[in-house]
């Protein structure tokens, strides 16, 4: 019997019922694809990273500061079971030049290394292992190649002191530990024999060499200890954990669609709640009818729980066979620069259908608990049993200066306020999504980051040359870089732009806080006073002596505001009072930032962080736009300027991935009001056949009814509209803020978001897809004929 | 007299299952402004069909029907929909309202949408209120549809079929759901509305109801099987006369 009627009903709802099906189907793909990549990722970055032999700490020198007394003290180390060194030199970008018109070499750091040493695996494009490189030709790291617009066959120039050699690309290499997205280190690998030729130059060793030493140990902190300050030699370290974290951007698109899978499992519950109840209204006749003759409640519900069982499992198992092809899709597109090794793990998906199952009977079987508050006499008295708890014509049209169609829109509206609600939430989280993937995306490249790289805000961001940089790197480097951006600012205001131009540079020291110490990197900006860096706690610190924090670095030493810790500099060690807590992405959320004034010898840089340039002017959007045209005409000597939104979008590198994932999801999301929109108003009319039926009897024109069904949608599309406004801030701190908290975020970022977009084109887009698919679902009750009022058929 | 309406040799088939269903068989009626009548015959003779296909809710299999001299065939949807507006007028067994809208609401809302009378909202609600007034129902103006009982429902049907002033009013068994009392409060208010000059044609099952109209169409299978002027017997004023004599013809019609 269950079958027949089940037939009958599949029959007889059929749009509805294809429209759960297709919900239930998005929902399993989005669900398990999601999951699925995140335990892929997870697992297979682990597996990347054995496959590649990395190491358990690395840590960077530069020859100049070190003088091969850190191989000594790791040799004689208990805790440092091994440890393998890779001659390097450090290059900067205008070192290196390109036959191809159309590269653009980026800044950031770069190595130059022969083959004869690798410590790592790095691989090709086919995951095979690179063994040796040709003479006259380089591999370097795949996506930093494609950032900077280079291709295989291209020919590069390294030029260092004078000493020049080209070289052809032979091919791409996946460098597991320094190549993610968030490191942004291109690795260049050439011949020996090339890598040699640029040591004919002595002084070119002590200025540019360095070495990178892959260290194998049980045990981190101890070996810090017995690192002791030959530790703080370190231009650059890390553990296993930071390499980890650093492939955080291949997550975030991954997460993002996490997030938004549960929303759309939220609208799919939403969807079925609302036809599982429709349908009991409907057929509150037959229900009764089957309580006349003594079946039972529970068979009742059984017979819309196979119904709907049925459709789950339809719909799981679509959605399953199509997770593959889509996870395998979204995969490629968000993890590029992680190998996959292994198999998929398929069970992860199938786990996941089940598991979508399970909660939609789950829940059916929750939603048919109606079913028991029907009896036979809802069947005989029409549905009508006499009780009534509130006036259902709430607005009057006597009363009322509306024009019909708005009337009975609007009227509809307040007097089933359950209906309408159920409505209004499923389209609200709908443009939620599209929202919160655009405020996403726009805040991934908006200048409002900045603070959260620990930066101050700023127009426009100057790619100093890598050369330049070093030469910060010196004794006298503090008094150098003063007057270079003493020139830098001279050069611009002679061009008519008043700017202040700012310099932070990283200095890695022992932090010590009672037993408790840590390396942690520490920074000092020249061009501005430290109280322009955002903080989360405390006042910034007023004079030398005093620093701040990040509340990680604090916490890993044990510190807190007013405590007073010491670093160890080349110097000696020294006091400082902590005075405020900061937050930043760089560095997994460790770091501390020293009063402008501190002295601090400048030959422990290890690095700098791109120059920012603040209009003093307040200049518009515009006319900071054309001035970083102009400046790069003139500004040549000093790098390439860009505009502060730029370089974060470049910083964080997945928002043209999220972009493209916004684009998709809108598409997706269009796609899903309109199915709604069809379910939701073919409800409508099965409902309404009576009254649409009376109308037209009564002389409503086809038009007047298509109105009135339309106006319908778009009042509460309208209401959604406000609804999402209110909702999207709300939403990204429930979505999104977890993924900026995973980067050392403690105080959620402040979102930017495209006012034309977030607020002109988006609800336009729902607001306009909800009514035309109204519009054409109505023209279904062109069917609908006034006799169908008196039954007739 | 002026014909109000006029069917000539009216078809009807439904197909239902492959299979065809000959409702109406060239029917040829005409019905003069200022009638009252009944269609009456056994159930599935095709009396609902004729009431609904004459006055164009339902479109015909062939044949022609003029309405006040326009052949409703070549009207479109619209052109239907304008003339059931404004010289229309249906009342339903069932007594079929806008569950959402007041009482007094379901009977303006024709008049809100018609241009026939061209007057304010003010004027139409007032309009509606006399209407209701008239008929005995103005304390029920602003319940719900189902806070009154089924005769005030059915008198309300009748203002809202009453309120755009039409030329006639199409009734399918108007007391079918109502008790003897409701059934004669509302056939009173029908009579009244035709001796003011409002054309009716209803459909009943009810000899008591039929007995009240000028005119009896007795239908069979489709056809009209034959007709019965009570007008002419002047010597039958009284209602129980009418109705003796009436059930004595439906007698020989085979009722």
């Amino acid at each position: 019997m269950y079958l027949r009627i089940l037939k009958k009903d599949l029959k007889r709802k059929r749009t509805m019922n294809v429209i759960l099906l297709l919900f239930i189907t998005l929902a399993t793909m989005f669900v398990a694809s999601s999951v699925n990549n995140i335990i892929s990722v997870t697992t297979a970055l682990d597996n990347y990273l054995e496959m590649a032999n990395a190491p358990d700490y690395l840590g960077t020198t530069m020859n100049k500061a070190e003088n091969g007394e850190i191989e000594t003290v790791l040799d004689g180390a208990d805790s440092v079971e091994g440890y393998r060194t890779e001659q390097v030199i450090f290059m900067a970008n205008t070192m290196v030049s390109s036959d191809n018109e159309e590269a653009e070499i980026l800044g950031g750091t770069m190595l130059l290394q022969g083959d004869a040493d690798m410590a790592l695996n790095y691989f090709l494009a086919d995951n095979s292992v690179l063994k040796d490189v040709a003479p006259g030709e380089v591999y370097m790291t795949g996506h930093m190649m494609e950032k900077q617009k280079l291709s295989v066959g291209d020919r590069v120039t390294i030029t260092i002191e004078g000493v020049s050699k080209e070289f052809r690309i032979a091919g791409t290499i996946n460098d597991a530990v320094l190549g993610s997205n968030a490191m942004s280190i291109t690795r260049y690998i050439v011949d020996e024999g090339d890598y040699s030729f640029f040591f004919e130059k002595e002084e070119l060793s002590s200025m540019y060499g360095g070495k990178i030493l892959y260290i194998e140990t049980t045990d981190i902190d101890a070996m810090l200890t017995e690192l002791g300050e030959a530790g703080g030699s370190f231009m650059f370290s890390m553990d296993r954990a930071y390499m980890r974290f650093c492939y955080i951007f291949d997550m975030i698109v991954t997460g993002i669609l996490l997030a938004v899978s549960v929303l759309f499992i939220v609208i799919s519950f939403v969807v079925l709640r609302f036809t599982i109840t429709f349908t009991l209204t409907e057929e509150f006749r037959e229900i009764g009818v089957m309580k006349a003759i003594g079946i039972k409640n529970r068979k009742i519900r059984g017979l819309y729980l196979v119904k709907y069982a049925l459709l789950a499992v339809i719909g799981a198992v679509i959605g399953l066979v199509f997770s593959y092809p889509f996870g395998t899709m979204l995969m490629k597109v968000s993890s590029k620069s992680v190998i996959l090794t292994g198999e998929n793990a398929y069970g992860v998906n199938i786990l996941c259908s089940v598991a979508v199952v399970a909660v939609i009977l789950l829940f059916s079987y929750g939603c048919t608990r109606k079913v028991t508050g029907y009896t036979p006499v809802d069947a005989i008295r029409n549905g009508q049993t006499g009780e009534r708890f509130r006036k259902k014509s709430l607005m009057s049209l006597a009363k009322s200066k509306l024009g019909t169609t708005g009337f009975l829109a609007t009227n509809d509206i307040v007097s089933s306020p359950k209906r309408y609600g159920i409505v209004t939430l499923t389209f609200t989280l709908c443009l939620c999504i599209a929202l919160v993937l655009s405020a996403t995306a726009t805040t991934l490249k908006s200048d409002k980051l900045l603070p959260a790289f620990d930066m101050v805000e700023c127009h426009a961001m100057v790619a100093i040359n890598g050369g330049d940089v070093m030469t910060f790197m010196t004794e006298d480097g503090r008094t150098v870089l003063r007057n270079y951006l003493a020139e830098m600012e001279e050069t611009l205001s002679e061009h008519g732009i008043p700017a202040t131009c700012v310099q932070d540079l990283m200095i890695p020291l022992t932090v010590r806080n009672g037993e408790k110490e840590s390396q942690i990197p520490c920074f000092q900006a020249t061009g501005v006073k430290i109280d322009q860096f955002a903080r989360i706690e405390g006042t910034a610190p007023e004079a030398p002596g005093e620093i701040a924090m990040t509340r990680t670095a604090a916490e890993s030493i044990g510190a807190d505001i007013g405590d007073t810790v010491v670093i160890v500099s080349m110097e000696g060690e020294r006091e400082y009072l902590i005075t405020a807590l900061y937050q930043t992405m760089n560095n997994r959320g460790s770091g501390v930032r020293f009063h402008e004034e501190e002295e601090i010898n400048y030959i422990q840089v290890s690095g700098g962080m791109s120059g920012q340039i603040i209009f003093t002017d307040n200049p518009g959007k515009n006319e900071v736009k054309e001035r970083v045209e102009k400046i790069n005409t003139f500004f040549g000597e000093y790098g390439e300027v860009v505009l502060a939104e730029q370089w974060v979008k470049e910083a964080v590198s997945v928002a043209d991935t999220i972009n493209a994932i916004k684009g998709l999801m809108t598409g997706l999301t269009i796609v899903l009001v309109a199915l709604v929109t069809v379910l939701l108003e073919r409800s409508f009319i099965a409902k309404e056949t009576k009254e649409i039926a009376l109308m037209k009897a009564i002389g409503l024109k086809n038009g007047k009814i298509y109105g009135y069904h339309v106006a319908r949608f778009a009042l509460v599309g309208v209401v959604v509209v406000l609804f999402a406004q209110l909702l999207l801030r709300p939403f990204l701190r429930l979505c999104v803020d977890p993924i900026f908290k995973m980067m050392g975020m403690e105080v959620a970022v402040d979102y930017a978001v495209n006012p034309v977009e977030v607020y002109v084109v988006l609800p336009l887009v729902v607001l306009g897809t909800t009514m035309v698919t109204a519009f054409l679902t109505v023209l279904y009750t062109k069917k609908i004929k006034a006799a169908h009022v008196a039954g007739l058929e | 007299m002026r014909t109000v309406l006029e069917a000539k040799n009216l078809c009807k088939t439904y197909i239902v299952n492959k299979r065809q269903n000959n409702v109406l068989k060239n029917v040829n009626l005409t019905v003069e402004a200022g009638e009252m009548v009944a269609v009456m015959g056994p159930s599935g003779s095709g009396k609902s069909t004729l009431l609904y296909t004459v006055s164009g809710m339902d479109r015909m299999t062939a044949g022609e029907v003029l309405f006040d001299g326009k052949n409703i065939e070549k009207l479109n949807d619209k052109e239907l929909a304008e003339l059931r507006l404004n010289e229309m007028g249906f009342i339903f067994q069932q007594m079929y309202m806008l569950k959402n809208l007041t009482v007094l609401d379901n009977i303006i809302l024709p008049a809100c949408q018609s241009k026939k009378l061209s007057e304010s909202r003010k004027e139409t609600v007032a309009r509606g209120q006399e209407l209701m007034r008239k008929l005995g129902i103005i304390e029920v103006a602003d319940n719900d549809i189902n806070e009154v009982s089924g005769g005030q429902l059915q008198r309300a049907c009748i203002c809202r079929s009453m309120i755009n002033k039409p030329e006639m009013i199409f009734a399918d068994e108007p007391t079918g759901a109502l008790n003897r009392t409701s059934s004669d409060e509302v056939m009173e208010e029908l009579t009244k509305l035709n001796a003011e000059g409002t054309t009716v044609m209803l459909v009943t099952h009810d000899v008591k109801v039929a007995a009240r109209c000028s005119r009896v169409l007795y239908i069979v299978d489709g056809n009209i099987k034959g007709e019965y002027n009570l007008d002419r017997m002047k010597q039958a004023s009284e209602l129980r006369d009418r109705e003796r004599c009436l059930n004595n013809w439906l007698m020989e019609m085979g009722w």
